[in-house]
Formats: structure tokens, sequence, C-alpha cells
């Protein structure tokens, strides 16, 4: 079966369970759920949600190791406490959503798992690269820009996790999922899954409103996170951070487009990128 | 002078491009469509076609690629509030320069015109080029002016301690802005939320891994000179610094010395000479005489650069204030000599003002007795 037809398949298929509400989306996790209700009080006591991440051994040992990390030295574990009150509310925050999304990338199909993984990094880069042209830029919520690159491609894998779900269903005869196939049928629809999950998880306005938009330009609101996320998502691809094939032309067009909308020189760019792939590598350390 | 086209199907366009180019010293001519444009193309020799996309009866793709067919390879700068990469993908395969998104700021357009031109070997006059306009309007350059309008800070220091604040604070000008944080966290919200000219990052903040804050602001300040604060432990720390990633040091404890080389070495180049007018005032020097070699080098690259300027702006004769410079007999007639022989070049009458001291030195040399020369106390 060709992709045209399995994408016309996956996009009937997402459309009708969006229409009819029944397009399952991922659940945050309990604890995160209350993590990030907590930390919506910009005053909140961070003690409380210490203990709260206590309970999550995934998410106490996220915050742990990023708050022994880079602006911190090695010297030995702080406590969940300690971590959290050096971190602050925002960064606390962005890492329980970020380790949250980050389950979304694992499948247990072997045809799709390495691909997937590879995917993460991508939005990771992604998600680096449009915080740092977001702080540039000033204006911008940094943070919001850094969940935006982060779950811009969420999608895709719940996008996936369809797709196998049509293969069990179907006779093997009609189509067989394959690690290169399936990237490029999600494509598609993965816009409409990551939106519905971005509203899901009570992600900002502006996040659901970058995964959207962040396929082109949008020129009427230069300094837009849709804007950030989709230069930032061009910048990465050209750094090889992405699994598959891309279309080069279309990612250097929108860099070239991007530079002037964005008021951003070649020098800066050359900087920006820079070490991107180290920095995504100690991400996952 | 460079000629360039414009086609755009706007006359408002038009009229702002040519105002400004001018402006710049560049000849513009105009056409209103593609067709326009190929017609002007095979009348005349341009520098830069500066193109617009949507145009009645011939679109600046439908332009370009007959311009292409035909075996012009005329620099292309696209002109354009389309931002759809379909169409600006199907111009990059035809060959452009560059992009420009509508509506522009003046200054991207003459950064992009004037790369393309210099690429070409023609260059874009400093800014007040016209004749009458002053040179000290030539000396100021739009240094990236940033685009979120976030504040310029010139220097941020990153250490645990608050009393290495204040020493600093003490210790530098203060025409010299510093922002100072004891914390990592700190650090980064400050990198987020202004911008630097040079960072400062002690090297034993406890709990910090140093370099990686200093790897994470770099990101977030492009443009800024990254430094490292320490104890000289060693010989080779400027190397180990390098080897960091670090583009120099500065050795604890902080002394006035220590301090001047810092502002010598970075920033001093405004203030180590100053265009005002027709006259060129070269800046004290607060450093130590191990400094003084690189004073007198950025002195003289500078005094190139900005004699050239005084002459743009069409003066035909220039003064060197040289009443603040620390006279160094060697490197000080050296520098005369140079400034001498490049205003010659450039058509620039010369006169010196100066000290007692500068004027012996000057005096008792063939090259140099003859320069009118003015005594300052």
């Amino acid at each position: 079966m060709s992709t045209e037809n399995l994408l016309a398949i996956l996009r009937e298929i997402v459309l009708d369970k969006v229409a009819k509400d029944t397009l399952v989306i991922p659940s945050l996790p309990e604890v995160a759920v209350r993590c990030v209700e907590l930390l919506r009080d910009e005053e909140v006591d961070l003690r409380q949600v210490a203990k709260l991440m206590e309970r999550d051994p995934v998410l106490a040992a996220r915050l742990l190791r990023q708050a022994t990390s880079i602006a911190a030295g090695g010297d030995g574990p702080v406590s969940i406490q300690q971590a959290t009150v050096r971190l602050g509310s925002k960064a606390v925050r962005t890492l329980v959503l970020d380790a949250s999304a980050q389950q979304l990338f694992r499948s247990r199909d072997t045809r799709i798992a390495s691909t997937v993984q590879q995917l993460w990094e991508h939005s990771v880069a992604v998600a680096l690269l449009s915080r740092d042209v977001a702080a540039l830029l000033g204006g911008l919520d940094a943070e919001a820009a850094y969940l935006a690159g982060l779950v811009h491609d969420v999608g895709k894998p719940i996008a996936a996790a369809i797709l196998l779900e049509v293969e069990r269903a179907s006779d093997h005869a009609r189509f067989t999922l394959t690690a290169e196939s399936w990237i490029g049928v999600v494509h598609g629809v993965h816009r409409t899954i990551g939106v519905a999950l971005a509203e899901k998880w009570r992600l900002p306005e502006s996040v659901a409103q970058a995964i959207r938009d962040s396929s082109e330009f949008d020129s009427a609101n230069r300094q837009s996170l849709g804007n950030v996320v989709c230069f930032a998502n061009s910048i990465a691809k050209l750094q090889g951070i992405f699994p598959g094939d891309f279309a080069r032309d279309d990612a250097e067009a929108l860099v070239m487009v991007g530079r002037s909308l964005l008021g951003l020189d070649d020098e800066v760019i050359a900087r920006l990128s820079t070490g991107v792939k180290a920095r995504v590598a100690a991400e996952g350390n | 002078m460079a000629r360039v086209l414009t086609v755009d199907d706007s006359r408002a366009v038009r009229s702002i491009v040519v105002r400004q180019l001018k402006e710049w010293g560049v000849d513009t001519d105009e056409a209103e469509d593609g067709v326009k444009g190929l017609e002007k193309l095979a009348g005349a020799t341009y520098e830069l076609v500066l193109l617009d996309v949507t145009m009645p009866d011939m679109d600046g793709p439908a332009m370009l690629a007959e311009m292409r067919a035909r075996g012009d390879r005329t620099p292309v700068l696209m002109l354009t509030s389309e931002a759809k990469r379909s169409i600006v993908g199907e111009v990059m395969k035809l060959g452009i320069d560059d992009y420009i998104l509508k509506p522009f700021k003046p200054e991207e357009l003459r950064a992009k015109v004037a790369r393309v031109l210099k690429d070409l070997g023609r260059g874009v006059p400093a800014a007040g080029g016209e004749c009458g306009a002053t040179a000290g309007e030539a000396a100021t350059s739009v240094d990236g002016a940033d685009p979120g309008g976030r504040r310029f800070v010139d220097v941020l220091l990153v250490d645990d301690m608050e009393n290495v604040h204040k020493r600093l604070r003490t210790l530098l000008p203060e025409t010299i802005s510093l922002d100072a944080c004891t914390s990592a966290q700190d650090a980064l919200t400050h990198a987020r939320e202004r911008v630097y000219r040079l960072v400062i990052v002690d090297n034993q903040i406890p709990d910090v891994n140093s370099v990686a804050l200093m790897n994470q602001i770099r990101a977030l300040q492009p443009r800024a000179t990254m430094i490292t604060l320490c104890l000289r432990t060693s010989e080779n720390a400027l190397e180990e610094a390098k080897r960091d990633g670090y583009d120099g040091v500065l050795f604890k404890p902080i002394t006035q010395e220590l301090a001047g080389d810092l502002v010598g070495a970075y920033f001093d180049s405004n203030e180590i000479l100053v265009v005002d007018g027709g006259a060129l005032r070269i800046g004290a020097y607060n450093g130590r005489e191990e400094g003084l070699d690189r004073y007198y080098s950025k002195l003289a690259q500078r005094v190139r650069l900005d004699l050239q300027k005084v002459a743009e702006a069409c003066f035909d004769q220039v003064e060197l204030d040289a009443r603040k410079m620390p006279v160094w007999p060697e490197r000080t007639i050296k520098l005369v000599v140079d400034v001498v022989q490049e205003a010659n070049r450039l058509g620039l009458g010369l006169k010196v003002r100066g000290t007692n001291d500068l004027g012996t030195l000057l005096s008792g040399l063939a090259e140099t007795a003859r320069i009118p020369f003015e005594a300052v106390t």
C-alpha cells in the first residue's frame, strides 16, 4: 500500500476519533499533574513540590540530575528539596513536562523504536534552540518556547501508535509498517494530535498554537512562538538532528526567511547551531 | 558608484529603496514589474537587483528564471512580503544572494546590500557619506541593535563573593556598566534578559561547573567575550582557559592594573579613538606598561579606518588630538608617520595637537618636523 493511501487512512481515523472525542491522548502522570498545578502559583512553597516529586522516582532522578549538572558541580547528590529550590519553579515545571513528554517518545515496537528515539532527540534540539532564540529576541517566554519546541512533534509517536493498531487490525498483505515508512505517513496528521495533547495537558495556549502554526512562518506576527519553533526546527534539521529524510531545500528556505523575519544574522545563527548535538546528548545524560 | 535595480510594483516601496540607497551613495534604477525589469537589464549593467515576488505581468520568480536562462548572473536580493517556503525555495534554486522580508528596517537593507556589493569589491559608504555630514556620524556604527529591545550592559560578573563584585565595580571606569550575580541561576536569568559585551565567570563557585555555565551563557550571548576569573596557579593559565572554551583570563586578586588591562583589551576599541567632526581624539591609556604595545597596535588600526571616514565625510583637513596619548618614542613616531602617509594618500591636510613632550619628539625627526603642531598643556 502506498504512503499516500496509508496517510489517507490514518487521517480519516484520526479525524474521526477527534470528532467523536475518542482520540486517546496519553495523560500526564498523576504526580506531574499535581506538580504542574502547584507550580502555577508563582509563590508556591517549593517544599510541597519537592514532597510530591519524591513519590515519583523517574521525576526525582531527573530533578537531581539536572540540579547537579549544568549549574552544579558533581560534588555529590543534593536533596530533592535543595534541587527544587536551586532550579526554581519555572525550571522545575519545565522539567516535569519534559520528563512526561519523553515517556511518549518510547515504543516497544522494534521497527520504530530507534526512529522514535531520534525524534525525541530532534525535539530536544528544537526545544533548546527555541529557548535560546526566544531569549535573544526578548519579549517572549523562553520557557514556553522550550516547551513548544519539545512537543512540536509529539503527535508523531502517538500517530505511530495508532498506525500500529491499524496494522494489527488489518490484513498484513495490505500493508506492513516499516522503520522508514511510518515517519512520512504520520507527518500529515501529527499536528492535530499534538494540539489535542497540548490542550489535554493544559499547556499554555501559545504552545498549542505553536504546534499548529510551526510548519510555515506567520509574517503578520513576526515574533511568535510558532515562528521561533519553525526556525529552530529547520536549524535542527540542517544540523542533522532529524530522523529520516527531509526536504533540505525547504529547510534552507525557512532559515533564509527566518533570518529576516526574526532579525538574526548569520553569526548569531552559527553560534546557536554550534554544539547543539552535544547539548542534546548532555540533556540525555 | 554602485548601480542597483529595484523591481517592485509598489511605487512607495521603490521610492523608499531609492531614497535609502541614494543616502548610502548607491545609484538606483526602478522597474514596476518583471517585464520592465528585464528591459532595464538588457539596456544597462547593474551590480545588484532588488526583486519583489508578486507583481503583475511578470512576477519575481519568472523574471529571475528568465534572467538566469539568459545567462545573467547579476546578484539578486529578494525584497518581498512573501514568506512561503515553497516560493522562497524556488527562487533559491534559481540563485539569490539574500532575502529581506517586508516591512524591513533600513539597517537590514543596508547590511545586506553592503554585503553583496562588498563581495563584488564595491563599498557602501559609512552613514553620513554625503558631503557636509560630520565624520562623528560616520564613526557611529549600528552594531546589531537588539531587536528584542533588551538592555545593553557592558559586563556580567558571576562570582559567589559580593566583595569581588564591589572590588571590580570600584576598579572599572564609571562609564562601564556592570551586573553582578552570586549564583548560576541568576546569571542565566540575566543572560536571557540583557545583552552583554563581556561575561566574567569565577572558576570557583561552590557546586557550580563554571565551564558548563559559561557555555550556557555563551549560547544566550553569542556576541559576548567569555573570561574566566581565577587564581594564577599555573604559567599556562591562559592556554588552559582557552582549552576550556574561554576567550581570556582575569586573575585574582583583581588589581587596578589588571582591571586597566581588561578595559584596554575589551573596551578601549571605542574609547581609544573618538572621531569628532574633522578631529581624531586619542583616548587616555589606563593599563600597565606591558599593555602599551597592544594599545598602540589597536590605535594604529583604528586611525587608518577613521581617517578614511573623515575623508569620506569630505573634510579636507584632519586634526590629530594626541594630548592624552602616552608618549613612547618609537611607537609614537611610527604612529604619527603612518598617520601622515595615510592622510597624504587621502588628500587630507594634517595638524597635530599634543603635549610639549610630543612636540619635542616630533620636531627632532625629519619625517615629522614639518607637521603643523600645537602644544597644549
